[in-house]
């Protein structure tokens, strides 16, 4: 058994969710830390468009929900806007969506109060000329594009600098329960195999689909159903907008800019596996085949990736009392028998504060401190840990820098040298033990077409160099990070995708070996 | 008395003139370094023969054009004659005692050289008709240039014809006659004045109020007085081929000219024509009389041996330009005019901005940027200033502008792209994002399926002799620039050195593996970044012009 | 130049790659009036490695030290592979081929009957090939002597690092040092093809040998990446062998490959030197069978020309080289619409773990031939009687799992020319 850590509260789960409660916490002046069984992100919070939802999507399903995301979306653009491009967007029919629902939509826009302008459809042609010919309806609503990565290390970063803690790779092995208690969380780290004992007043699963099996591990249970959603990168930027279809929410539906690429998505899958997820190929047709009657070029633009998450949805049996909105769902525990355990689930990312917020405030309740919530009023500080997320930042810091003894380590995404040392030494600060893996979260690494074939070599050469690493370190990590790579490359791979991933197959098995000494 | 103060006066403009404009010239010239230590040197490093080949023979003008030669020929030798045989007339006969204006030759020499004069105004003026005028002269000029240019004309032939109307009006006018008997004879009524009226009516086509043919007059006597005091002095007018039959057409109104004196009034016509030209002289075109010969003695240099500032003497040189506009009809890259409609092509547009900015600096950042483009598509053939009738260095000229706009802040556009930073070529004001438009612009650059299928294999960069050359200073290699295009930054890969050093030679293009067009990309972002990079340079002088 | 040149041959190889080259030289070699077309760009691509067969079957525990014995399983139950119709004494002939072809130009390989030698890559791992270049061959000596390895790398070149290749060493060596060299007048980073190029500046050699002198005495052999001169690597390597006193040898990394480059040059020396007609960059279209002769188009960037030709080899690679053509639902062959063998649909075609050591459905796709290398009909009989395929397009040869490649093109190579070659002496006589 290592070490005992104590704290006030243990957050359980790096996702937007998890973070922005460590954030909200600290700045109450809560002791908290934040453990991830991976790192951040890795659920829910790291797979999805990257919208910032103006609410119009909602209007017809759930006003409410609808009403929530369009305050909590103009509140993050005044409080984050470095996290935030604010695109504006587009609602669009084709020839034979809905009419009545298309009729509907501006009634119901302003019902929920989102503001929807109706456009002519060659104006709309006009702002993107990516658009179908065949459009029948076009509306303007607010969407903005939001980076998740960034929004979940800037809110990590400040509540780290505000006396929070956070230990990645480090996965809740089980609860120690006493009476109606926990009493401590035994944690594994992943990478070093050690283990160790957090002890908190306050427990706080925001673990998103895996909430059903870590209040298991308190001995609750969550009845849950869990939705795949897949999606899909595009090589260029389609639009300058966030393009919607109009019609009621199904699937490749939304195209969403994500800095110089575009997010096309999502798909609805109904999965009971949590860990071993891919987009399918019938998924990535899916996508595509819906997504090309609104916007032609889907059908013959190269992809560079596809992705999956999973919608965790509380089963609507008997729970609804409890849950604050149907858009998110917080449970309190003490119900249930245990009584310092809570758990937020579900939700959209356009409404993780309020959702931190809300649990932040159980959280206080239940440790009799009455501060009050802040994260509503002060900005989100911008760090430089942050930075290397967003697409496009590296050329900013590295394309002209022919006299800086400056070099780009990852082509595609223009990822210089110095951005992976910054990025290396925050990790380190944090007691991390930095791979391709951690640095390609926190950068644009592997993240263009060529997904990791050389610049995961050029990386590595470069950290061991810097004696970052040692040993077979390197090879093991690109092993890795070339598997995690593949999950999202395989289903999409034709035409030039297919010659560049030859590519890759050709260095890294073809010359490199890697898959005879594999440990799998 | 009165035509020697106004000839000090006018001397003194003259004189006062020339001064202002050469320190003018030198003082507010931006291209002019004070403390230049050449000026000695310079006075030494004449070209004498090319100033006597030019000044007099005018030998440059004649290889340009025959008729401007011709004209310019007959003007100048007219014009010398009479400045120095008529004008001056008192040092001509300090010289030659036997000299007196209204003796042959003289009378005919000097109709003869105002005819050239008149002549070659006349062809001066004709040239000017739009009819007359080579499709390149057609190009617009500065209309205060031209009204310049004819007025200067338009005085000189003045100048000729109020010398014609006063000899004719002289030969008829009465009253003068008797001023001159009265000078020079002291005769009266009594001892044969009106003899020598007759005789002057009957040889000299005077005009008499008083009819004499009722009077007896004797012939004899007054060819004898006339012997006496006029024939030294005046020979029959006859050989003063213009004047005379100008005086015969006026005869019938001799009356009415004489009341009025009006031989006086061409008298002071003429005076105070000359007496202008003289003190407009540094102020008018004319000024390339001076300026041409000075120009002259000045030896062309190449541009290797370029200094960065022009010496005292080119800058006068300068002013010697006619805006003849022989240069724009040879000039090697008039077709860039035609195609940009760029006017600041052309040498003889060119070198008037290029004067204004030498004085003004950077007074109009359109222009200058106009200007700038302009010398910029120069190819410093050297053909316009081989054909300058003025002989001005124009090489000089342009070389020497090129470095006081750039010392102005207005750089050539390689220097401009290597200077301009990132935040310069995403400004989403001159190039706003353009997501999916690609389908609506032409290029390969615009055109997703011309680079989409790059690897990043860096094979293009690695057989880059680009590349290979000039390893630490390169920013980008092809394979970043394609890249680059992916990521729709297409401004800032033209901002990239690899596109302006490129070599095209074709190697990145040949072995590309996916059979990338890398090389035709590269040229293709070049040539369009020509554009960009002038509104980049234009966007940055407004803001220059602004802040002051 | 929109004017219809034309040219006659016996032979047209389409495809200037590794096996493109291979069978150029060869039918050369036997007399035949023979026109390359493609673009030889490709060969940056390869390591330099001549695998002949590395691992067999795909899921065996450890890989071939000999590749016979693999070959000979191989035989006995898959005679779909390439291999399936040929001898280990017809394979070795043809390694020997193209082994005395690039002699001819100063490119020394290196082979061993009966061996697979370990070659230590950039990563650190080790990778079963069967013909080396001189320049790595002693890289293999250091399983069998203990030996103290020094490690070179080179500031400025990216993706080798000699701390990472020495990774794995350390268990197995005495000792491993590493160094990190300087060129001089080189801060930043340098493509490794001018980086090679550079190699061959005395001064460079001069200034890499100081540096690793001070070493000389503590280690016997020495590693550098793979960039010891473009043209008469082993000269240059042996004048630093004899400067240091090291044995020295190269270590391949990611492309662009130097070795790779070697060849594409000592095969373009050669092929031009033997007479054969190198169409650089000519692309070919719209082939047509027409009394026992094939007619061509060619497309180059500025014009047309048509080539007629008897017999045709088909080298034109797979997806990289866009031999194979991948539509989101198909694969197609992009010259002759050949059929293509094919998983069913394209859910089959990949996997979900990258690094398997089974390997990908799609990599087993390709062309199915006869044992002579002539693209099949459905009903099993050839296409055209002179169209041959050859090289990594052919089907049921996962190269990369097997470490198969290079041996498979040029042994498919070496036996579609020589059966064409037999085929036109026959009509002759």
């Amino acid at each position: 058994m290592g070490k005992t850590i104590e704290t006030q509260v243990l957050v359980i789960g790096g996702g937007a969710t998890g973070t922005g409660i460590a954030r909200d916490l600290a700045l109450r002046g809560v002791k908290v830390a934040l453990i991830d069984k991976s790192d951040l992100n890795a659920g829910a919070s790291g797979a999805n468009h990257g919208l910032l939802h103006s609410g119009a999507r909602y209007v017809s399903s759930d006003a409410e929900a609808a009403m929530e995301c369009r305050s909590e979306g103009l509140l993050l653009k005044q409080i984050a806007p470095h996290c935030i491009e604010e695109t504006g967007g587009l609602f669009v029919a084709v020839p034979g969506d809905d009419e009545a629902y298309i009729a509907d939509f501006p009634r119901m826009c302003e019902a929920s109060g989102i503001p929807c302008r109706p456009l002519d459809l060659k104006d709309a042609m006009g702002m993107e000329p990516c658009l179908s010919q065949d459009l029948i309806a076009a509306f303007e609503v607010s969407d903005a594009a939001i980076d998740p990565f960034k929004l979940s290390i800037e809110n990590l970063n400040d509540a780290l600098g505000r006396g929070g803690e956070y230990y990645d790779h480090s996965c809740l092995e089980e609860f120690i329960l006493e009476h109606d208690k926990i009493a401590g969380a035994r944690v594994l780290n992943t990478k070093t195999r050690e283990t160790f004992l957090i002890k908190a007043d306050i427990y706080v699963s925001a673990t998103g689909a895996w909430a059903g099996r870590v209040a298991s591990c308190a001995g609750v249970n969550i009845p849950m159903v869990y939705s795949k959603g897949s999606l899909l990168v595009t090589g260029q930027r389609m639009a300058t907008r966030v393009i919607n279809r109009l019609r009621q929410a199904s699937d490749g539906d939304i195209l969403v800019p994500g800095g110089v690429v575009s997010i096309i998505g999502t798909t609805s899958v109904r999965t009971d596996s949590l860990d071993k997820i891919f987009p399918s190929v019938d998924e990535v047709d899916l996508i595509i085949n819906q997504g090309k009657q609104m916007i032609p070029a889907l059908g013959n633009r190269r992809y560079i990736r596809a992705y999956c998450g999973v919608r965790p949805l509380v089963s609507a049996g008997g729970d609804g009392d409890r849950s604050l909105s149907r858009g998110f769902s917080l449970l309190d525990h003490a119900g249930d028998g245990v009584d310092n355990f809570i758990t937020i689930t579900s939700g959209k990312l356009t409404t993780y504060r309020l959702m931190a917020e809300k649990t932040s405030d159980m959280v206080c309740e239940k440790l009799g401190i009455s501060s009050a919530c802040m994260t509503r009023d002060l900005a989100l500080p911008q760090t430089a840990g942050g930075k290397w997320t967003e697409p496009g930042v590296s050329l900013r810091q590295g394309a002209f820098s022919h006299k800086k003894e400056d070099h780009t380590l990852c082509e595609c995404e223009m990822v210089p040298a110095s951005a992976i040392d910054s990025i290396v030494s925050s990790i380190r600060k944090n007691s991390g033990k930095p791979d391709l893996l951690s640095i390609a979260l926190r950068s644009r690494l592997g993240k263009g077409p060529c997904q990791g074939s050389s610049c995961s070599v050029r990386v590595l050469s470069h950290l061991y160099d810097r004696g970052e690493m040692t040993g077979t370190e390197g090879v093991d990590g690109l092993r890795r990070f070339l598997n995690e790579r593949w999950k999202g490359e395989h289903a999409l791979l034709w035409g030039t995708s297919l010659a560049q991933s030859s590519l890759k197959e050709m260095i890294h098995c073809g010359l490199f070996s890697l898959e005879l000494e594999s440990g799998e | 008395m009165t035509f020697f103060i106004l000839l000090s006066i006018v001397l003194f403009f003259l004189g006062a003139g020339l001064v202002y404009r050469f320190q003018d010239i030198a003082r507010k010239s931006r291209f002019f370094e004070k403390d230049q230590d050449t000026w000695a040197k310079k006075i030494f490093d004449l070209n004498i023969k090319g100033f006597f080949l030019n000044t007099l023979f005018q030998i440059k003008l004649f290889k340009a054009g025959k008729l401007r030669w011709l004209a310019h020929f007959l003007v100048i030798l007219g014009f010398v004659y009479l400045l120095i045989v008529h004008a001056m007339d008192g040092v001509t006969s300090g010289f030659f005692s036997w000299y007196q204006p209204g003796i042959a030759p003289f009378r005919f020499l000097r109709n003869l050289a105002g005819l050239g004069v008149g002549l070659g105004c006349v062809l001066f003026l004709l040239r000017r008709l739009p009819r007359f005028r080579t499709n390149r002269e057609r190009v617009k000029r500065k209309k205060g240039d031209r009204f310049r240019g004819t007025a200067s004309i338009l005085l000189i032939l003045a100048l000729i014809v109020s010398g014609f109307l006063l000899e004719a009006s002289r030969i008829i006018s009465e009253p003068r006659f008797d001023e001159m008997v009265e000078e020079y004879s002291g005769l009266d009524e009594d001892s044969g004045q009106m003899d020598l009226e007759a005789f002057w009516v009957k040889n000299y086509h005077l005009v008499l109020k008083e009819d004499l043919s009722s009077k007896s007059i004797d012939y004899e006597n007054a060819a004898s007085l006339n012997q006496e005091y006029c024939l030294d002095c005046h020979d029959r007018p006859d050989e003063a081929f213009i004047s005379t039959p100008l005086a015969l057409g006026a005869k019938p109104f001799g009356n009415w000219l004489a009341r009025f004196r009006v031989d006086n009034v061409f008298y002071w016509l003429h005076y105070v024509i000359g007496l202008l030209l003289l003190a407009f002289l540094p102020f008018s075109r004319m000024f390339h009389l001076i300026a041409i010969p000075v120009a002259s003695t000045r030896k062309r240099i190449r541009p290797q041996s370029l200094k960065k500032n022009m010496g005292l003497l080119d800058l006068f040189s300068l002013t010697a330009c006619t805006n003849c506009g022989f240069c724009s009809e040879v000039c090697n890259v008039y077709p860039n005019f035609q195609v940009t409609g760029n006017g600041e092509i052309l040498p003889h547009l060119k070198i008037e901005t290029v004067k204004t900015m030498a004085k003004k600096g950077l007074w109009d950042a359109r222009t200058v940027a106009r200007l700038r483009s302009g010398n910029d598509d120069c190819t410093r053939c050297g053909r316009c200033a081989d054909i300058c009738p003025s002989g001005i260095d124009l090489i000089r000229l342009w070389e020497s502008a090129d470095h006081l706009m750039t010392s102005l802040g207005c750089p050539d556009n390689y220097t401009q792209v290597l200077g301009t930073s990132f935040e310069q070529w995403t400004r989403q004001d001159l190039f706003p994002k353009d997501f999916g438009n690609s389908s609506l612009t032409s290029g390969l650059a615009d055109q997703v399926a011309a680079f989409e299928n790059c690897v990043q294999c860096t094979i293009c960069t690695n057989s880059c002799p680009v590349v290979a050359h000039d390893l630490n200073q390169n920013d980008l290699g092809p394979h970043q620039v394609m890249n680059l295009l992916r990521l729709g930054e297409k401004h800032m890969a033209t901002g990239s050195r690899m596109v302006w050093h490129c070599l095209t030679c074709y190697s990145c293009q040949e072995l590309c593996p996916q059979g990338i067009r890398v090389t035709d990309i590269l040229l293709e972002l070049r040539t369009q970044g020509q554009k960009t990079a002038g509104q980049i340079k234009l966007s940055q002088l407004t803001n220059q012009g602004s802040d002051k | 130049m929109t004017d219809l040149n034309s040219i006659d041959c016996d032979l047209l190889v389409i495809g200037a790659g590794f096996a493109g080259m291979v069978a150029a030289a060869r039918a050369s070699h036997l007399g035949l009036r023979t026109v390359l077309a493609g673009n030889s760009g490709s060969l940056i691509f390869v390591s330099g490695l001549m695998d002949y067969l590395g691992v067999y079957p795909m899921d065996a525990k450890g890989v071939l030290d000999d590749p016979a014995q693999g070959l000979a399983c191989l035989q006995s139950e898959n005679s779909t592979h390439p291999y399936g119709g040929i001898s280990h004494e017809q394979i070795i002939q043809c390694f020997e081929f193209v082994k005395w072809i690039l002699g001819k130009e100063g490119l020394a390989y290196h082979l061993s009957p009966g061996r697979n030698l370990p070659v230590l890559t950039a990563m650190g791992t080790f990778k079963p090939s069967f013909m080396v270049p001189r320049t790595m061959e002693k890289g293999s000596l250091l399983f069998g002597e203990k030996k103290r390895l020094l490690l070179i790398d080179i500031k400025g070149l990216q993706g080798f690092s000699a701390r990472q290749a020495a990774g794995g060493l350390a268990k197995t060596l005495d000792e491993v040092i590493c160094l990190t060299v300087e060129i001089p007048g080189i801060t930043k980073t340098i493509p490794p093809i001018i980086l090679a190029e550079l190699f061959e500046d005395p001064g460079v050699q001069e200034s890499f040998v100081r540096q690793v002198l001070p070493f000389s005495n503590r280690v016997d052999i020495a590693g550098m990446p793979a960039v010891c001169g473009v043209h008469d690597s082993l000269g240059i390597q042996q004048k630093i062998e004899k400067m240091t006193g090291l044995d020295l040898f190269e270590i391949p990394g990611i492309p662009p490959s130097i070795p790779g480059l070697r060849l594409k040059n000592a095969f373009e020396k050669r092929l031009a030197a033997l007479g054969v007609k190198f169409l650089s960059n000519t692309r070919i279209k719209d082939p047509v069978f027409n009394g026992g002769k094939f007619i061509f188009t060619g497309v180059t960037d500025s014009g047309k020309l048509s080539i007629s030709a008897k017999g045709a080899v088909l080298g034109i690679g797979r997806f990289f080289s866009k031999g194979l053509n991948a539509g989101r639902d198909k694969i197609m062959e992009t010259l002759f619409q050949l059929d293509v063998r094919q998983p069913v649909t394209r859910s089959l075609w990949h996997g979900t773990n990258f690094l398997t050591r089974q390997g990908h459905k799609i990599n087993q796709a390709g062309i199915e031939t006869d044992q002579r290398f002539r693209p099949l009909k459905k009903g099993g009989q050839p296409v055209f009687p002179g169209l041959y395929a050859v090289g990594s397009i052919l089907a049921h040869n996962d190269w990369m799992r097997l470490k198969s490649g290079s041996g498979v093109s040029l042994v498919s190579a070496c036996t579609a020319v020589d059966d064409f070659y037999q085929g036109v002496t026959k009509a002759k006589i």
